[in-house]
């Protein structure tokens, strides 16, 4: 029996203080982890993943030399996901897609692409989340509930630690939450604004209104009263360090990126009364990198084609959704994401008219349709790496459990060599 | 056939992450995915009660979903977590963005399958 | 074996001032120089036309990291207008002011550059600085490790625990695989945490009863007791504002007589009450350099033209911010610093811009001593560093600034001296401030100069009358003793060495300050540091 210490590889929080307990390759208890996490390490079970072609069991070479063949033979291949892997497998698939002159998206597309946008256009005033936990004493959340999708964000970093400068932890803090819907967030907040969908856009900027002085002669906006938000905005200028966490409430619902403009913009402006910042709750384990190694190695953070030998970007061009709905590939290279399971279906059922190849450590919805399925190791469970926290803090993944797969790097990397053979 | 209009909002539940961990085809995946919560209210208005069978559609597509009454939801606001279910009725369109609106869908409520 | 014949060569350590000479290559190392008559080569580089000169080195590049990669996902607009398709041996990516890590390489490469130190590298994000430094071909990289905010350093200093700073500044050294001590705004960012700001160097910290003059003092003792090659590396408080030479010339003066290097100091020398009447005091700061053997300093030379400012300097990021009324990114990082970035344009029909445009130079040109003044654009603050060989055109003809200088506003003249200034660097001061002496204001005794031992690091530039198209572009460029690039062209991607300290004066300053540091931070300790896996050609280079 041993205690290994582990990164946990599901959500954007990246706890780094898991300990494991294995014994014979077992995981016998999971310690410090959210119920996500301990269902993640204790229901890991590999062995039973084998490689196919169209559904028929395959060695690994005919596997490879398949995934190969599809993509040699595409004219428009997409290479699609990266979120849920190691930094180094998000390198080796860069250098896959511009060798082929293909285009590349993670996952990005359809969580946070919009706060890319808004952040093209306005900037992003943020902060690594020790800084709320050592000094906000004002959180607002903002279209997440970090309760079910980030379980361990508010004990861990953004409500209850105590910190350097606010050693009162929860009772030093002002909690808000403003969502269409009650969530358990909203249930452990001091106020609750419930607002009505597609009135962020609105909201924000009745908020920024109120903040410049404005007089305003309406009762409330997006179901708000108009007393509750002067109340929020009095709050967020006497605050001594506050900070607004948003997730996908803003960036699926309408106004998409102009939402996160406003209130990007809200919290620039706030800057002139005190310090205010902004943190996107990222959701897989590793969409952050993807953004980070894609915009190293290219510029940009997704929705890349390189069909001119050079990286292009163009979000709703080269968009996975759009170059799906529009059927404009011809063939899918997914890794580290399940898009039957998590797209659109008039976009995802598309990949059925086409060849496409999956690598993936568990048996996934995609998985099961692809013509090629390639199980991998997984990392931070059996591969050691590099992942990068939802505020963009690297953070070590490492190896809990051994398992009889290649990595995602090591697939990749026999792929490109096939290619690079002729 | 008498329906109802709602505006449908996707997302994350506890659950849902935890039963993808267990494995897509596991039914507490296929079940989570497959709930549609709805308002205290609505749901008497409409006599739902948890467990019961609706169908939901809308210009993308329909299916059927299990019952679940929430506290946290207003009226005329259903709630389906994330899943292969809730994608049959996205819309694909992006607007340009990369990003279908997955939050504040227009769907109708069905009793009947 | 190789040799290089035919060429004149420029080598200040060696005092060879533009002689013939034949160098030799072998093993990745100059074997020999002049006649050889025992030594068969298998290449010979005809150089006739050329010029020979060890290697390129910057000492202070925005290049890699967290804020840097932020600026390029900032700017997709700035990438647009700059794209590099792939070829057979190089990757693709995009240019122009924030470069992807390839292109960013391949660049540096192709003016003959084979050295560059990332100027501002946050512990806490210092793998993510080290990933793209291994993304960056063919040049050798090192970085310098953000220590003027951190509260451990705040606390101790507060305390009067010197050995203590000294310890955790050791052991931060080599858990960051940094290279030396950066000095951001001492003080100043650890305030803007609460949005303030501190307005001289002896305004305390918010939450510490330190001032920077204190901080200045302490850590560039502790850069020479524990002997690091490179000395602290300081960017002064009060950067931008008018007014501000002379926090810049007492910050000098805290040092005493230890080693400090004053980056970027353009953006340090200004005089005047405010942005009306700004004007240079590029000479009060350079005076004070010229007297004190101590003191070295870098130009941060601006470049007319559409850039991406990005410092650690959180505070004047904002300022600049407001001044700009841009798109603003602010990255605070827990514990230890904070980032902010801000597009701007320096023009020439500015009349702040232009008097910026002359200080740099006029640093340059009034500083005696080209041993302690080096060329840079603080890249990519200044302008990209692209546009060094037209800055190497400006420093060596008062022609090229005349011309230039007629473009300005004239309300600029009367603030600038350097209208005045007759001095043309020669050649063999351009190869002192860009190769011999970064080698040794940074310790390192195999690099900057084409004696038997060193380093192969050699660029070779075919003459031409037009000294920017010299250095724009090198003939060949030898890297550990392969031509990497040829005619300007890459021709091999290579991996560069990653150079780093480790004083090894840390003692148990890990154990002591654990508990503290896993109650405030947000990872685990043991999480914290750059494994040796992530340099892919680790060296570190002794202290003492």
């Amino acid at each position: 029996m041993e205690t290994i210490s582990a990164t946990c590889p599901f959500c954007g929080c990246l706890c780094d203080d898991i300990q494991i307990v294995v014994e014979n390759g077992k995981v016998l208890e999971v310690k410090n982890g959210c119920s996500i996490s301990k269902t993640l390490f204790t229901h890991h079970d590999p062995d039973d993943l084998v490689p196919q072609i169209e559904g028929k069991k395959a060695s690994l070479e005919e596997a490879l030399d398949r995934a190969a063949s599809i993509i040699r033979q595409a004219r428009f291949p997409l290479v699609f996901g990266l979120s849920m892997t190691s930094c180094e497998a998000q390198r080796k698939a860069v250098e896959l897609a511009e060798f082929i002159g293909g285009n590349i998206d993670s996952t990005s597309t359809f969580c946070h692409g919009p706060t890319t946008l808004a952040m093209q256009s306005v900037g992003e005033p943020t902060c690594t989340l020790g800084e709320i936990k050592n000094r906000a004493d004002l959180v607002v959340f903002w279209g997440c509930n970090p309760v079910e999708a980030h379980p361990r964000h508010i004990a861990r970093y953004s409500v209850s630690p105590k910190g350097l400068f606010n050693p009162a932890g929860r009772r030093g803090r002002t909690v808000v939450t403003v969502d269409v819907r009650a969530t358990p967030t909203a249930r452990v907040s001091d106020i609750f604004l419930q607002i009505q969908p597609h009135k962020d856009y609105e909201v924000f900027e009745v908020l920024r209104a109120l903040l410049k002085g404005k007089d305003l002669r309406i009762d409330s906006v997006g179901g708000i009263p108009l007393d509750a938000l002067k109340d929020l905005v009095n709050k967020m200028k006497s605050c001594k360090f506050g900070i607004i966490l948003f997730g996908m409430g803003l960036t699926m619902t309408r106004g998409r990126h102009l939402n996160i403009e406003a209130a990007i913009s809200l919290v620039r402006d706030l800057n002139q009364f005190t310090k205010f910042l902004i943190i996107p709750m990222r959701g897989h384990y590793n969409v952050t990198g993807a953004d980070a190694v894609l915009t190293w190695q290219t510029g940009y953070p997704y929705a890349l084609n390189f069909s001119r030998g050079y990286p292009q970007y163009n979000p709703g061009e080269f968009t996975t959704v759009d170059l799906l709905r529009r059927k404009e590939v011809d063939a899918a290279l997914i890794l580290a994401s399940d898009p039957m399971a998590s797209l659109p279906r008039q976009a995802s059922s598309y990949l059925e008219e086409i060849p496409f190849v999956v690598l993936d450590c568990r048996k996934s919805y995609s998985a099961s349709f692809a013509t090629v399925f390639i199980p991998v190791a997984a990392s931070g469970v059996s591969i050691s790496g590099t992942a990068y926290r939802m505020d963009g803090v690297p953070v070590l993944l490492k190896k809990v459990l051994d398992s009889p797969h290649p990595t995602d790097e090591q697939v990749l990397d026999g792929i490109l060599k096939r290619l690079r053979q002729r | 056939m008498k329906s109802w209009k709602f505006l449908l909002i996707t997302g994350r539940s506890l659950k849902q992450g935890q039963a993808a961990e267990q494995g897509k085809f596991s039914p507490e995946y296929i079940n989570e995915t497959t709930t549609v919560e709805i308002g205290k209210e609505d749901a008497e208005k409409l006599g739902l009660s948890d467990g019961m069978e609706v169908k939901l559609k809308n210009t993308c597509g329909e299916g059927i979903f299990h019952v679940r009454i929430s506290q946290g939801l207003p009226s005329g606001i259903l709630f389906i977590p994330y899943g292969p279910s809730a994608n049959l009725l996205i819309p694909a369109e992006t607007g340009g963005t990369g990003m279908p609106g997955c939050k504040g869908i227009d769907v109708e409520l069905l009793k009947e399958r | 074996m190789i040799r290089i014949t035919k060429g004149k060569v420029y080598d200040p350590i060696n005092g060879i001032n533009g002689k013939e000479l034949d160098i030799w290559v072998d093993g990745g190392k100059i074997v020999q120089v002049g006649d050889a008559p025992d030594l068969v080569a298998e290449r010979i580089i005809d150089a006739e036309g050329c010029i020979v000169m060890p290697g390129g080195i910057d000492i202070h590049s925005h290049i890699a990291g967290g804020k840097v990669n932020l600026g390029r996902k900032l700017r997709p607009e700035d990438h647009r207008k700059d794209v590099v398709p792939r070829t057979e041996t190089t990757r693709s990516g995009v240019g122009h002011s924030i470069p992807s890590t390839f292109v960013t390489g391949y660049r540096y490469a192709q003016m003959g550059y084979t050295m560059v130190m990332e100027a501002a590298m946050p512990p806490l994000t210092a793998k993510h600085t080290h990933e793209e430094l291994h993304d960056i071909p063919i040049i050798d990289k090192g970085s310098y490790t953000l220590m003027g905010n951190n509260h451990f350093i705040l606390k101790f200093i507060e305390k009067g625990e010197i050995e203590k700073v000294k310890s955790f500044i050791s052991w931060l050294l080599k858990t960051t695989k940094g290279y030396t001590i950066k000095i951001v705004n001492p003080c100043g960012v650890e305030s803007w945490k609460w949005g303030k700001n501190v307005e001289n160097i002896d305004q305390q910290a918010a939450d510490y009863a330190v001032t920077p003059r204190q901080l200045i003092s302490i850590l560039s003792q502790i850069a020479d007791e524990l002997g690091l090659p490179h000395s602290i590396h300081l960017h002064c408080n009060n950067i931008g504002v008018p007014g501000n030479y002379e926090t810049t010339v007492e910050s000098m003066k805290a040092t005493g007589t230890n080693r400090v290097h004053v980056t970027h100091a353009q953006f340090n020398s200004y005089g005047g009450k405010g942005w009306a009447d700004i004007h240079s005091k590029a000479r009060e700061v350079v005076e004070y350099v010229n007297e004190h053997p101590n003191v070295t300093f870098d130009a941060g030379q601006i470049v007319f033209g559409d850039t991406t400012t990005m410092t650690a300097d959180g505070p004047w990021q904002y300022r600049l911010y407001l001044l700009s009324g841009n798109k603003w990114v602010n990255a605070d990082v827990e514990m230890e610093t904070s980032a902010g970035i801000v597009p701007y344009t320096f023009r020439k029909k500015s009349l702040v811009n232009a008097v910026q445009w002359a200080i740099g130079l006029e640093l340059m040109l009034l500083a005696e001593d080209p041993w302690r003044a080096f060329m840079t654009t603080d890249h990519p603050n200044g302008g990209p560093f692209t546009f060094y060989p037209q800055i190497i055109k400006l420093l060596m003809s008062r022609a090229a600034r005349e011309e230039m200088i007629a473009q300005l506003p004239r309300r600029a003249l009367e603030r600038i001296s350097l209208p005045q200034i007759t001095r043309e660097y020669s050649l063999y001061e351009i190869a002192i401030i860009t190769r011999a002496a970064p080698s040794k204001l940074l310790g390192l005794h195999q690099k900057g100069h084409l004696g038997v031992g060193a380093d192969a690091d050699i660029a070779i530039y075919r003459e031409n009358p037009d000294v920017e198209k010299v250095f724009s572009s090198v003939q060949y460029l030898l890297k550990d003793g392969e031509v990497v690039v040829e005619n300007g062209i890459v021709l091999k991607s290579t991996s560069g060495r990653i150079l780093y300290v480790d004083p090894g004066e840390e003692g148990d300053i890990e154990e002591y300050i654990r508990e503290e540091f896993e109650k405030f931070y947000t990872v685990t300790l043991d999480g914290y540091g750059v494994p040796e896996n992530y340099l892919e050609r680790g060296e570190c280079v002794s202290c003492g």
